[in-house]
C-alpha cells in the first residue's frame, strides 16, 4: 500500500478536525436543546404552581365564612342526609316548641315539587304567648337544620286570653338538589 | 506628549541584574535583593517588597499620569548589533530597520523590546545601532514598576556606563567589574560597537587567563580601557589588567557608594539625545486595566475562579431545572389535588350557608315594627306574611287618625313598599274603624338603612307592645 504524501496527511488531518468541530458543535447544540426544554418546562410548572397558590389564597377567607357560618347555624352540610333529613328537622321542631311551652296543633309534612330546592314542607299549628312564638321564629333556623320559613300566620285566640294561634309552612331545604342546581348553572 | 513642568517629576532610576534591584530618586536610595524562582520569574515575596519599596519613592496615585522610571539592564540576554542599511530618509528608515531585523534576529521583533539609534554615515550605508532583549525577560520588571506607580523605561547599562566615559576620537573600551562577573562595552567616537560579559570579575581574577583578543577583542592594544565598579580595589585591579595584558587601563573612580550605572544614566538622561531606549510591551498609559500582568500566577487563579464562577452562572438555571423539577410538579400536583377538593366540598357549602343566610325572611323585625308603629288600643287580627314579603292584616283602630298615622309609619320606615289600606270601614257602633292592609317589604338593600335592632329594650313611648292581645 502506497504511504500517504504529506499534502494528503495534512488533507486528512484537516479534514478529521472539521469533522470533530462539527460533531462537537452538534452535539453542544443538542445539549443545549435539551437543557432549554427542560428549562422551559419547569418554568411553565413553575408559573402554574404560582398561579394555583394565588387561586388558593382565596380559600383561607372561605374556609373561616364556612366555619362561622356552620357555628352560627348549627348546622354542617355535609353530614345532611336526604332520607333522614324530613324526619329529623320535624322532630327538631316539634322539640323546639314543647321546649317553648308551645301547644304543637296539627303538623302537616308534604313533599316538595321536584322543580323547587327543598326536600318538603313542614306546616305547623300551635297557640302559644307572643314571647314563646318569638322565641320559637328566631330558634328555628338554628335547630341544626336548613329550614326557611316560608309563611307565618298570627291570630288571636279567642278562648284563651293573652296567647295567639300561630300557623308556620317550613321549608327543609334539599343541600345534594341544591349543589347539583348549582354544578348545572355553573 | 510633554507633560507640563508642574506634573513632570523627578523620574527613578533603576539597575536591575539577576541578583539585585537598585533603585534612586532624588537623594533616596532603595537596594532590592531579587529572589527567583526555578523558572527564573521573580517570587511573590520579592514582586511585593519591590513594589511596596518602589511605591515608596513616590510612584504616582492610579488618577495621574505615571511618572518616569529609567530602568539600566544589565548586558545578560542584550543583543547589540550594528546593521548597515541602505540610505534612506529619516521615516522610511524605522520600515527598513523591521525588515532588518526580521531576517537578522533569532526571534520575531514582535517578542523583542528593542531600540535603535541611527549612527553617522559611512561609505554609502546608514549604520545603525540595534539594542534588543526578550520581552519575556522584561515582564516581572514592567509589572512590578506599573504597580508601583512608575512607567518604566528600559535601557542597556552598559551603554548608559559609556556616558561617563570623555569623549575622544578614538576607540574606547569601558570595563563594569562586579565580583565574580564583568560587563564589556567597546565604542569608537561614533557610538558603541559591541557589549559582552566576562565571567571573572574583582574576587576571581586569576581565572581570567589566556590572551588578550579573547577576552577584550583584536583591537584591544589600540583601545583605551576605563574601569569601573563597586568598591576601593579598582586601582589595584587595574595595575593587574596591565600587567596580565599589557592594556592602557584608567579607573574611573566615583563617589562612595555611587553606582557607575546610575550616575551614567543620569547623565544619558540629562543629556539632549537621551538614552537608547528599548520599546516594550507597556505602553504608557494611565489606565488601570492596562496596568495588570495578566501572566502573572494570582492573576491566572484568579481569572481561573471568575471563569468557574461564570460557567456556574450560565448553567446554574438549567441545573436548577434539572433539580427542582421533580420536586415542584410533586407540590403542583399536590396543590391541583388541593384546589380541587376546596372547589369541590368548600365553594358548594359556603354557597349554600350563604343562601341559606340570605333566604330566612326578618319576620321578627316585620313583627316587632308592627307593634312600635300601632297606636294605643288598636288591635291587629289576623296578621300573615311570607317569605316572598307580602304582608297582610286586619286591624280595629279607634278613629282614621290612627289609620292614618299608623300607614304613614309604615310607609316612611324603610320595611315597607306599597302599602295600601284595602279597606276601611267603620264599626257598627261608629266608635272605631275596621280595616284591611297590605304591604310588601322593600328590597333588602333598603331594608339595610333601617337598621332596625330586635332587642328587649323597652319599646319608645306610645308604642304598645304587644299589639295581638285583643
Amino acid at each position: 500500500m502506497r504511504s500517504l504524501t504529506p499534502s494528503e496527511h495534512r488533507t486528512i488531518r484537516l479534514a478529521g478536525l472539521l469533522i470533530a468541530a462539527y460533531l462537537a458543535a452538534f452535539v453542544a447544540f443538542k445539549a443545549w436543546q435539551w437543557l432549554h426544554l427542560r428549562r422551559t418546562a419547569y418554568l411553565q410548572t413553575v408559573t402554574a404552581a404560582q398561579t394555583l397558590k394565588l387561586a388558593l389564597e382565596p380559600y383561607e377567607d372561605k374556609v373561616a365564612s364556612v366555619n362561622k357560618l356552620m357555628t352560627d347555624y348549627h348546622l354542617d352540610p355535609a353530614l345532611i342526609s336526604r332520607q333522614s333529613e324530613m324526619a329529623e328537622a320535624s322532630a327538631a321542631i316539634q322539640k323546639a316548641a314543647k321546649e317553648g311551652n308551645l301547644m304543637i296543633g296539627t303538623i302537616r309534612e308534604s313533599a316538595a315539587p321536584t322543580s323547587s330546592k327543598a326536600l318538603g314542607t313542614i306546616q305547623l299549628d300551635g297557640t302559644g304567648p307572643v314571647n314563646t312564638i318569638m322565641a320559637l321564629l328566631h330558634t328555628l333556623p338554628r335547630l341544626g337544620h336548613p329550614l326557611v320559613i316560608d309563611s307565618v300566620q298570627l291570630s288571636s285566640e279567642p278562648t284563651r286570653p293573652g296567647q295567639l294561634k300561630m300557623n308556620l309552612t317550613i321549608l327543609v331545604l334539599d343541600f345534594e338538589l341544591w349543589k347539583k342546581s348549582e354544578a348545572t348553572h355553573a | 506628549m510633554i507633560e507640563p513642568a508642574f506634573i513632570n517629576s523627578t523620574p527613578l532610576f533603576l539597575t536591575i541584574n539577576a541578583t539585585r534591584l537598585l533603585a534612586t530618586r532624588g537623594n533616596a536610595t532603595v537596594d532590592i535583593p531579587l529572589e527567583r524562582s526555578a523558572d527564573g520569574r521573580l517570587t511573590l515575596a520579592t514582586r511585593a517588597k519591590a513594589i511596596a519599596d518602589l511605591t515608596g519613592l513616590g510612584g504616582r496615585k492610579s488618577f495621574l499620569a505615571p511618572a518616569k522610571a529609567y530602568c539600566a539592564l544589565s548586558a545578560s540576554g542584550l543583543i547589540l548589533r550594528i546593521f548597515q542599511l541602505p540610505v534612506t530618509t529619516k521615516e522610511a528608515l524605522p520600515g527598513v530597520l523591521q525588515l532588518q531585523l526580521e531576517t537578522e534576529l533569532p526571534l520575531p521583533p514582535e517578542e523583542l523590546a528593542w531600540g535603535w539609534q541611527a549612527l553617522p554615515l559611512a561609505a554609502g550605508k546608514q549604520p545603525v545601532l540595534v539594542a534588543a532583549v526578550r520581552k519575556s525577560l522584561l515582564e516581572d520588571y514592567i509589572a512590578v514598576l506599573t504597580a508601583a506607580g512608575w512607567q518604566p523605561h528600559f535601557t542597556p547599562g552598559a551603554l548608559a556606563r559609556q556616558a561617563l566615559c570623555p569623549p575622544s576620537m578614538g576607540k574606547q573600551a569601558l570595563l563594569e567589574v562586579d565580583a565574580t562577573s564583568s560587563e564589556l562595552v567597546l565604542f569608537n567616537a561614533d557610538g558603541a560597537e559591541s557589549v559582552r560579559v566576562l565571567n571573572w570579575g574583582g574576587d576571581n581574577f586569576d581565572t581570567a587567563t589566556g590572551p588578550v583578543e579573547k577576552w577584550f577583542g583584536p583591537e584591544s592594544a589600540n583601545r583605551k580601557f576605563y574601569l569601573t565598579g563597586p568598591g576601593t580595589g579598582l586601582d589595584k585591579l587595574a595595575q593587574q589588567i596591565r600587567q596580565r595584558w599589557q592594556l592602557n587601563v584608567e579607573p574611573l573612580t566615583l563617589p562612595a557608594g555611587e553606582s557607575a550605572t546610575l550616575t551614567g544614566l543620569k547623565k544619558c538622561v540629562s543629556q539632549a539625545a537621551g538614552p537608547l531606549l528599548l520599546a516594550s510591551a507597556a505602553k504608557p498609559s494611565t489606565g488601570r486595566w492596562s496596568r495588570v500582568d495578566w501572566n502573572r500566577p494570582e492573576i491566572r487563579q484568579w481569572l481561573k475562579r471568575a471563569a468557574i464562577l461564570l460557567v456556574l452562572l450560565l448553567l446554574l438555571p438549567y441545573v436548577e431545572a434539572l433539580l427542582l423539577q421533580p420536586l415542584v410538579t410533586k407540590k403542583y400536583t399536590a396543590m391541583k389535588a388541593e384546589k380541587e377538593r376546596m372547589a369541590s366540598v368548600v365553594d358548594p357549602e359556603l354557597r349554600f350557608l350563604q343562601s341559606l343566610k340570605q333566604s330566612q325572611p326578618p319576620y321578627l323585625e316585620t313583627f316587632l315594627l308592627l307593634a312600635r308603629s300601632a297606636p294605643p288600643g288598636a288591635k291587629l287580627d289576623p296578621l300573615s306574611v311570607n317569605q316572598r314579603g307580602e304582608l297582610s292584616l286586619r286591624a280595629v283602630f279607634q278613629n282614621g287618625q290612627q289609620v292614618s298615622d299608623f300607614r304613614a309609619q309604615l310607609s316612611t320606615n324603610g320595611m315597607f313598599t306599597n302599602v295600601v289600606v284595602e279597606e276601611q270601614s267603620p264599626t257598627p257602633d261608629h266608635q272605631r274603624v275596621n280595616i284591611r292592609l297590605s304591604a310588601r317589604w322593600n328590597a333588602e338593600a333598603l331594608r339595610r338603612q333601617m337598621q332596625l335592632s330586635v332587642t328587649n329594650a323597652t319599646p319608645p313611648a306610645g308604642g304598645p307592645m304587644p299589639p295581638f292581645n285583643p
